[in-house]
């Protein structure tokens, strides 16, 4: 059962065109919404999540640190709010939230991508680190999770754990992205870094004898899953994976942990937020992840 | 402090692999075949010249742009070398040719490794080119490396005293003028049974390759004034020197050292060159000094080490007595024997050296023992006791390099009182910027101002970071170049920045500069570039000058900091180093220095090492050679940015202090 006091609709609250309707909402007039959402939106609520989408002021209430939400119960707490809710694709569960994706368009700068989790508060200034548990079903090898920091579709920062099939096969890639607008009316400046994990990192040769140890690294995710952190220090942001690999005569095994490298914002910006991605090329296929436990702490 | 370094101890601690030593993402097998399908065009095209006696490939830097990394496409380039590098010879008679990626390591940080086996003269010839992504994400080569003989197509010109360019921003490609471009290449793969496929490279209309003017051949330092430090190596040339050591023979190991010392050597080092046993053998009378302590042209010294050849027997005693004559003077001077045996010759070492040392007032005799046994080490330690030196044992090829790069520094300090003596001139700040106010000084201005890529990170820092395609220290286009608007002080000063500098794009690069216009200015380039072996940092000073409606002419002094003067062997044991480095580059930072001294500009590079295993922590100062500026104009200006082969990443920069040095007598 979904907590509809923190599921909201908002593709036609906070598309940019439609920004003017958003403010008309902050001012209480009523907008075309389904009723019920509607209904038990605060005023708190609207102001925050209308700030989640870059349509106005930081959300009102500041994040105490350490954060942790382990996800227990049948429904999200309140401090979480669901961009372009989908109540078909996802259900709070067993500890965790179970998500499905399709349509190979989700993508946090796609302002139509359904189920993106966003933290309802402002965090305070200093270092962190975000961490997101979870497991992945490497279905479709086009799937991938991000976790970070959201303002809006042309405004966010955050990490990508990615399966990404090429022609030996899928391969799990750790990348972070840098999504803003540097000079007004251009188009949005993406920076970028991407390691391919299957390439040096963790293991190599997937393209001859490596290929069997990458096919049972894949199946970690779904099993032992994954523990992915978005970290800041300073105006600089990077990300980190851990993963319990197995071992075989090759490989060690055992945790690893890679890091990216790092992006910068020079201001504090945004909301903590997560959501399941898939690539286009997944076509008409399934992804599913289970978030488990999400967390956040200061770091001194 | 940046952000990564806690990072980076916490990733440490966990072992894992941190991404900024890490290796860079992704070289998928389609994309080697790329690369080896560059390695086969360049090879066939080569191949076409050379039987149809036309111009050699690596004399037409036109065409071998399109092939290799601008920096190694230099006109006449073959010409200067005087040896064929593709084919390992002077002449050749190929009739076998593999070309296929590395099946052990077909990826070395980012960078394809692809074999060429050329069976020539009815020897088998292995080859292995490093080639890399140049902005446009295609392939280039960038060196080229002889198994057999040691030597790689890098070290050669620098030997040769061939200059370098920094890759720049435009890269030509074979594909990418083949889709620009008609075809006009005859097959040229039908020679060695290659199918050149739709190769539609235009040579005939390659770029100038004359654009970027650089250092000029023998302009180099040294004006034989009596004050400078003497240096002679002895270098065993005795047949032994074919053994081989880590599969490498030792005469290989050997020169690929000494050459990587000379570079090593401040400009105020006389060197000199001896052998023994390289003629005749069974000759014990086979003693050489090749080269006089002098102050030689750097394209003179290189030929000479690659022209010895082992053959004879070990006369060390009569070795040392000569070398008493090689020194110009009577003052202070190093012998350095390097040897892989014992006397032959029934000669007393230990009482030449006892002899040469007391021909002077301060001479010491270095040895380096190469691959001997403990009995054979202590044998010749008496050479170094009775020679006031000290003694190396080295059992591999790194340790050879290791203990010949130490002996050597040790010779450098040792024979330099003067350094003592002579006290520095006293500097003091003419202009002061420490970053840790609200707000920078208000005599700043920032052309293309940027905001979102610059701020004060409330730590005394500025944060600088540079994304996007056009972010070169002369580009009219680059965001954030500082400009002070501050007089400079009269006579000789200093601009100077402290700074730290992560490196992750591998494209990074801060620049100071006398700044009138992106296309008129003289500065100190500090940058990192990422080749075959890893991230490395470069040093350059560059004076960018142009005409009215003329493209900028540019002059150029650049030193490769990982490839000599700092370090060396970065594609093998030396890696793991150089990452320490660069991490102390990131966490403790570094200087960079313009320097005005009368009419000579230099740039100077300086910072902390760290310690490392059996390294000791040091410092480390480098300063190019000069340019002259008979007039000089600009204001004091300062820039990080990125080459467009950082695509789309971002590189950061922590600026601690900028300074304005004036220097007093």
């Amino acid at each position: 059962m979904i907590h509809h006091a923190c599921v909201l609709n908002v593709t036609s609250l906070f598309a940019k065109a439609l920004r003017p309707l958003a403010a008309a909402a902050l001012l209480g007039i009523l907008i075309p919404q389904p009723m019920q959402a509607q209904e038990q939106l605060s005023e708190e609520d609207k102001a925050r999540l209308a700030a989640s989408d870059g349509a106005g002021a930081m959300p009102s209430t500041m994040l105490s640190l350490p954060f942790h939400d382990p996800f227990d119960g049948n429904q999200l707490a309140a401090d979480w709010a669901t961009l372009n809710v989908n109540p078909d694709k996802f259900v709070v569960e067993n500890g965790g939230i179970f998500v499905i994706e399709t349509g190979g368009k989700a993508r946090p700068d796609n302002p139509e991508t359904d189920n993106v989790f966003v933290l309802g508060h402002a965090l305070p200034a200093g270092d962190f680190d975000m961490t997101l548990k979870g497991t992945l079903d490497p279905k479709t090898g086009y799937e991938n999770i991000w976790l970070g920091l959201r303002a809006g579709a042309e405004d966010y920062l955050a990490a990508n754990l990615s399966i990404l099939t090429k022609g030996c096969g899928a391969a799990l890639y750790l990348n972070i992205e840098n999504t803003r607008v540097l000079d007004k009316g251009e188009k949005p400046v993406k920076t970028w870094f991407g390691d391919n994990l299957f390439d040096g990192p963790l293991l190599k040769d997937i393209c001859t004898s490596g290929r069997t140890y990458a096919d049972a690294a894949l199946a970690v995710l779904p099993d032992s899953g994954f523990t992915l952190t978005f970290s800041r220090r300073g105006m600089r942001y990077f990300t980190s994976v851990k993963l319990d690999l197995p071992s075989d005569e090759k490989h060690e095994g055992g945790r690893k942990t890679v890091a990216s490298f790092a992006l910068s914002r020079v201001e504090p910006f945004g909301q903590p937020f997560f959501m399941l991605g898939q690539s286009s090329k997944a076509r008409n296929g399934e992804s599913s992840a289970t978030f488990d436990d999400f967390s956040i702490i200061a770091v001194q | 402090m940046t952000c990564l370094k806690h990072a980076a101890r916490f990733a440490l601690a966990a072992g894992i692999s941190f991404g900024t030593l890490g290796v860079p993402a992704v070289a998928q097998d389609d994309e080697l075949q790329t690369a080896t399908e560059l390695v086969r065009l360049f090879f066939a095209e080569h191949t076409r010249r050379f039987r149809s006696g036309g111009e050699p490939l690596l004399n037409d830097a036109g065409a071998a742009k399109l092939f290799l990394t601008d920096d190694l496409a230099v006109d006449g380039l073959q010409g200067m070398l005087q040896f064929d590098p593709v084919y390992g010879g002077q002449d050749a008679d190929i009739t076998a040719v593999k070309i296929y990626p590395d099946p052990e390591m077909p990826v070395l940080r980012g960078a394809g490794q692809i074999r060429v086996d050329v069976t020539n003269f009815g020897a088998l010839r292995r080859f292995v080119y490093t080639t890399v992504k140049v902005d446009n994400a295609e392939w280039q080569i960038s060196d080229i490396y002889s198994e057999d003989d040691g030597w790689s197509l890098v070290n050669l010109m620098r030997q040769s005293g061939v200059t370098f360019s920094p890759v720049g921003s435009d890269d030509v490609t074979i594909f990418e003028r083949g889709r620009q471009a008609s075809a006009v290449i005859d097959n040229p793969a039908d020679d060695v049974g290659i199918d050149p496929g739709d190769l539609q490279g235009n040579l005939a209309q390659a770029p100038d390759p004359n654009a970027e003017i650089g250092m000029e051949q023998g302009d180099l330092p040294g004006d034989g004034s009596t004050d400078r430090k003497d240096l002679l190596v002895i270098l065993d040339a005795s047949g032994s020197m074919w053994g081989q050591v880590d599969g490498v023979a030792k005469i290989s190991t050997a020169k690929q050292a000494l050459s990587g010392l000379l570079n090593d050597l401040g400009a105020s080092t006389n060197f000199g060159l001896a052998a023994y046993g390289h003629r005749r053998e069974g000759d014990c009378s086979d003693i050489e000094v090749l080269l006089p302590v002098a102050d030689h042209a750097e394209g003179m010294i290189g030929p000479v080490i690659e022209g010895i050849t082992p053959r004879g027997k070990t006369p060390i005693a009569g070795a040392l007595r000569a070398a008493g004559g090689a020194f110009p003077s009577n003052g202070q001077s190093s012998v350095l024997l390097i040897s892989d045996g014992l006397e032959t010759c029934g000669g007393d070492p230990c009482a030449a050296a006892e002899a040469l040392v007391a021909q002077s007032i301060d001479t010491r005799v270095h040895v380096v023992g190469f691959d001997l046994t403990e009995e054979e080490n202590a044998a010749l330690q008496c050479i170094a006791d009775k020679g006031n030196g000290n003694y190396f044992t080295a059992n591999n090829s790194a340790e050879f390099v290791d203990a010949l790069n130490e002996a050597a520094n040790l010779a450098n300090i040792e024979t330099a009182p003067e350094s003592e003596t002579v006290p520095a001139p006293e500097t003091e700040a003419f202009f002061e910027e420490t970053f840790d106010g609200p707000a920078i000084a208000a005599a700043w201005s920032v052309a293309n101002e940027q905001p979102h890529l610059k701020a004060l990170d409330g730590k005394g820092a500025l944060l600088v970071a540079a994304a996007g395609r056009e972010t070169f220290y002369d580009s009219e286009n680059a965001a954030n170049r500082f400009v002070l608007d501050h007089e400079l002080p009269e006579g000789d000063f200093d601009l100077v920045t402290s700074f730290r500098m992560p490196v992750q794009t591998g494209a990074e690069h801060l620049w100071l500069s006398l700044f009138n216009s992106p296309s008129d200015q003289v500065g100190a380039l500090l940058w990192a570039e990422w080749k075959g072996c890893g991230p490395a940092i470069k040093l350059a000073l560059i004076k960018v000058s142009s005409e009215a409606g003329a493209k900028p002419e540019k002059t150029q002094f650049e030193a490769a900091l990982f490839d000599g003067p700092l370090l060396d062997d970065i594609c093998t044991r030396g890696r793991k180093y150089a990452d320490a480095v660069l991490q102390a580059l990131e966490t403790d930072g570094a200087e960079l220095r313009l320097r005005r001294n009368g009419r000579n500009l230099t740039a100077a590079f300086a910072m902390h090492l760290p310690a490392f295993g059996e390294i000791e922590a040091r410092p480390f100062v480098h300063e190019t050679e000069p340019i002259t500026a008979l007039r000089l104009s600009g204001k004091a200006s300062l820039f990080a940015g990125q080459w467009s082969r950082a695509k789309l990443g971002e590189s950061h920069f922590f600026i601690d202090r900028f300074a304005i040095e004036q220097v007093r007598p």
